[in-house]
């Protein structure tokens, strides 16, 4: 009998071990699947950046071709005519909004919720200051209440 | 005696009984946990393998960015010569001199080719699938781009403002990613590379600009 109850002691202190492996293993994987989801969101992040990067430079190109109709780059009111980027004539106004649609579709779908918006200072013309904002949403893990947007 | 060597030996049974009952939980436990890990560890390599083709995406596309724009900055005489959806000839500065370059795709060894008005091609990009150059011209005087189209050849009824350099990257992946692609990739069936698009626009330098 002694033996019997020195082993069920033994094997109690087993379960307790069982328990906090169990507890721990929980902790560890927690860990490890939010330490993933937070690097995804980085990686779809840089992503994010890499494209609108690329978006600002050809936003930034077609305000100096069109001067005198640059804000409808930023319409997606109408939708352009595609073949306006594509052997066909068209008036700088067409070509501004075919401009705004071909990012619409094509580059701004790669940021949440983006919102671009393009100022000159006076004229668009080449030597005066030109401002290009591209907002967007991206959450991050870590990113605290207080910038909830990226600007680029 | 014989009492003493029952409860023995029952209580050997016992804890024979248990331990087998052990055995089988503990081994259970453990495969949950090796799966659960294992799986967690398979997820982890392939992000670290998205990752790694993500970021030699951007930096390809930024390299090939930054090589073209650099390359056409110092252009002279008349710019642009002529140019189709693959080929362009551009007159630029070489030892003070204004000297006609050719560029092209050459398409079996997937890359940019250069050569120097007298000279041989080499290679300029590598890993490009393929090359679609638009030319956006002013065919009314007005100072604004009203055609893009695929061809140019210089001419006193238009005027060259901006050429739009569309370029298809391949990049490379591992094989441990397998066919395991995320759902917006493009995949080359017949090389195993993953293609993506690259778009730089060049502005002409003083077109308009006086």
């Amino acid at each position: 009998m002694r033996i019997g109850f020195g082993d069920g002691s033994v094997h109690g202190f087993a379960l307790l071990e069982v328990l906090l492996a169990l507890g721990l293993s929980s902790v560890m994987l927690l860990v490890l699947y939010s330490a993933q989801r937070h690097s995804q969101a980085v990686l779809v992040y840089s992503q994010q950046l890499h494209h609108a990067n690329q978006l600002l430079s050809q936003v930034a190109s077609q305000v100096w071709a069109y001067p005198q109709h640059y804000e409808l780059l930023t319409s997606e009111l109408n939708a352009g005519d595609a073949m306006c980027l594509a052997r066909r004539q068209c008036t700088p106004a067409a070509m501004t909004q075919a401009w705004a649609t071909y990012w619409h579709q094509h580059m701004l779908q790669q940021l949440p919720q983006a919102d671009l918006t393009v100022a000159c200072a006076d004229t668009c013309i080449a030597g005066q200051g030109l401002t290009i904002t591209l907002q967007w949403q991206q959450k991050l893990a870590s990113a605290s209440p207080g910038c909830p947007l990226e600007m680029a | 005696m014989s009492s003493a060597a029952t409860d023995t030996l029952s209580a050997h049974h016992s804890e024979a009984g248990f331990s087998l009952l052990e055995l089988v939980l503990s081994t259970g436990l453990a495969a949950l946990m090796m799966t659960a890990l294992m799986a967690s560890l398979m997820q982890f390599n392939r992000h670290k393998l998205v990752a790694q083709i993500m970021v030699n995406q951007q930096a390809q596309g930024q390299l090939v960015s930054a090589q073209v724009l650099q390359d056409w900055g110092d252009v002279c005489g008349s710019g642009v010569v002529q140019g189709s959806a693959t080929s362009i000839s551009i007159k630029r500065l070489h030892q003070a001199t204004c000297v006609t370059y050719d560029y092209g795709l050459n398409t079996p060894a997937h890359s940019l080719k250069r050569k120097r008005a007298g000279g041989r091609y080499s290679s300029f990009l590598a890993g490009v699938e393929a090359l679609d150059l638009r030319y956006g011209l002013d065919t009314n005087g007005d100072c604004g781009i009203n055609l893009w189209t695929n061809h140019y050849q210089t001419s006193v009824n238009h005027r060259l403002h901006q050429v739009w350099v569309r370029l298809t990257m391949r990049t490379e992946v591992s094989r441990q990613l397998g066919g395991n692609l995320e759902s917006d990739w493009v995949w080359h069936e017949q090389d195993s590379v993953l293609l993506h698009k690259v778009g730089v626009i060049w502005r002409v330098a003083h077109v308009c600009s006086e």
